[in-house]
């Protein structure tokens, strides 16, 4: 007698639970938790997944430095502040670095602590970059960066980074930006990323000024230290909107864009090779008979 | 002598049947490959190539389940002996306590390198095919010291299992690999950041507990760095003997004064 009435609960439940399940979304439109259209990942980890993106990122890095952990030898794979500027101002010098005297290595080494002493033997201590096609080993992690958190820009730009200035593979690197302006449509720093691609491997200066502009709008430092950051981005897209007006004649507006830079950030480096720049034409068209 | 080594023999024979008849190596080997077949035809951003993510992921999941199953055999050598009260007629038999126990661990230990090494094959295999290189150096290597680290990982659980209820034994033994594995290297300087109590407590941890992360060449295979050197080889394979022994005098130790 039990059985039967047991199934009957059953399948009262499992109807009320579906029937539940269907009529939730309805009764409540945009008032759920979820967002339609949201992917389980998204569902399941919530703001976590900025958390995995970056420890993927850190992964990565792990992988352009040879499997070395928290590596702080100062070559960056990632597009650094004016590293990408070089190609465009006069500051442009070689960088050395002894990968062999990693700090506190021979420290260690001396010590007494043979657990210690062990352990450095067995695990790679040095490091080593990775270079060429075999870059492509940090894009799997990369990849998983950008997936776990559309939000991470930092991910794009690594990633943009290792597919353009690695890989040689520029269209797929623009493809990926564009990806990530769409996704975070208040980023500056995506769309700098983008106008510096566009600027130095596709040589598009048409798309790199659009690019650049969208920045500038984009950018909005906050007062005080917080807004450090942006200030240092504002004055860079500053400097390459006032080169690209330079490069095609328009002086009066690169002149205006150094004319800002020096309000807004007048201590950047930036600002003072666009001076330099500047100053440099007026030399020239003096000199001219 | 002879004698001795026929009854470890038998003993040990017991243990790896045991882990074939339960088909744990079965189920862990397809879900390993469930789990890489797929990752392995990723293709990120268009670009292929890439092979060290699954080199990576192949070996984290042989660690891991090579851990599963080292604590699952060496946790159950000695309590359903007891709960069944099976161990009665085994000791009733002319074989000694120690060469019970004894026999009963290089069991263990053989079941779980015959899983590590089946392990192993499948991930030479993989890499053979993938990347076209065919058993480095270096993974040899890297299986030796494995075998250490569960030379290390079946007596301690084996020890753990004597004196404390399987579920405690697991769980504890478990959570000091796996946490050895993760931290151990990082030890030292953790407890320099400590103060107080925290300090002495992973000072001891750093001293005392077994530092399972010296056998772990996974950094090294993946990233395709040269062998450890012989001499450092050496030193981590005594370690691991002597961590061993002493993990079994305790045991035997323990089993002797154990009221069955």
């Amino acid at each position: 007698m039990a059985l039967p009435f047991q199934h009957l609960l059953v399948a009262a439940g499992a109807f009320l639970a579906i029937a539940g399940g269907q009529l939730l979304p309805r009764l409540f439109p945009g008032r759920m938790p979820q967002v339609p259209g949201e992917n389980v990942v998204a569902i399941l980890l919530g703001d976590a997944r900025q958390e995995f993106s970056n420890v993927l990122l850190e992964k990565a890095d792990e992988y352009f430095h040879g499997g070395a952990q928290h590596v702080d030898c100062g070559h960056e794979w990632s597009g650094t502040p004016g590293d990408t500027q070089k190609c465009c101002s006069e500051d442009e010098h070689a960088h050395e670095h002894d990968h062999h005297a990693d700090s506190g290595h021979a420290h260690a080494d001396r010590s007494l602590d043979v657990w210690t002493r062990l352990n450095r033997r067995i695990h790679v201590q040095e490091h080593r970059h990775t270079e060429g096609e075999d870059a492509r080993e940090l894009l799997p992690w990369l990849w998983a960066a950008c997936r776990m958190s559309p939000q991470n820009v930092q991910a794009y730009e690594n990633s943009a980074y290792v597919l353009d200035r690695m890989l040689k593979r520029p269209h797929d690197a623009l493809a990926l930006l564009e990806e990530g302006v769409r996704l975070n449509p208040t980023s500056a720093a995506l769309e700098f990323s983008v106008g510096e691609l566009a600027l130095h491997s596709l040589k598009d200066s048409a798309r790199a000024e659009q690019a650049f502009a969208a920045a500038r709008s984009k950018c909005r430092p906050a007062p005080g230290e917080a807004g450090e950051n942006d200030r240092f981005l504002l004055g860079r897209i500053l400097f390459y909107l006032g080169y690209l007006a330079h490069q095609r004649g328009d002086h009066d507006r690169a002149a205006g864009f150094w004319a800002e830079a020096e309000e807004k950030v007048p201590d950047q480096v930036s600002t003072r090779d666009l001076r330099n720049l500047l100053d440099r034409q007026q030399e020239n068209e003096r000199k001219k008979p | 002598m002879k004698q001795r080594l026929l009854q470890l023999s038998a003993l040990a024979k017991l243990s790896v049947l045991e882990l074939y008849r339960r088909k744990d190596l079965v189920v862990v080997f397809l879900l390993a490959m469930v789990i890489l077949l797929p990752l392995s035809f990723l293709s990120p951003f268009g670009v292929s190539g890439a092979s060290r993510y699954v080199s990576e992921l192949a070996l984290l999941l042989i660690w891991l389940f090579s851990i599963m199953i080292g604590l699952g055999v060496s946790a159950r050598l000695f309590p359903p002996e007891f709960e069944s009260r099976t161990i009665y007629p085994l000791l009733a038999k002319p074989v000694g306590r120690g060469t019970v126990l004894l026999g009963k661990y290089l069991g263990a230990l053989a079941a779980s390198v015959s899983a590590l090494v089946v392990f192993y094959l499948a991930y030479a295999l993989l890499v053979g095919v993938r990347q076209g290189e065919w058993f480095a150096p270096i993974l040899f290597q890297a299986v030796l010291l494995h075998v250490g680290f569960l030379m290390i990982l079946t007596a301690l659980t084996l020890l753990g299992s004597l004196v404390m209820t399987p579920s405690a034994a697991l769980t504890l033994c478990a959570l000091t690999v796996i946490g050895m594995l993760a931290f151990g290297q990082r030890l030292p300087s953790l407890a320099d950041a400590q103060t107080g109590p925290g300090r002495w407590i992973l000072c001891a941890m750093h001293w005392l507990a077994p530092h399972a992360e010296f056998f772990d060449l996974r950094q090294r295979v993946v990233h395709a760095w040269p062998c450890v050197e012989g001499s450092v080889c050496l030193a981590v394979l005594l370690y691991a003997v002597c961590y061993a022994g002493l993990c079994l005098a305790l045991a035997g130790w323990a089993f002797r004064r154990k009221r069955l």
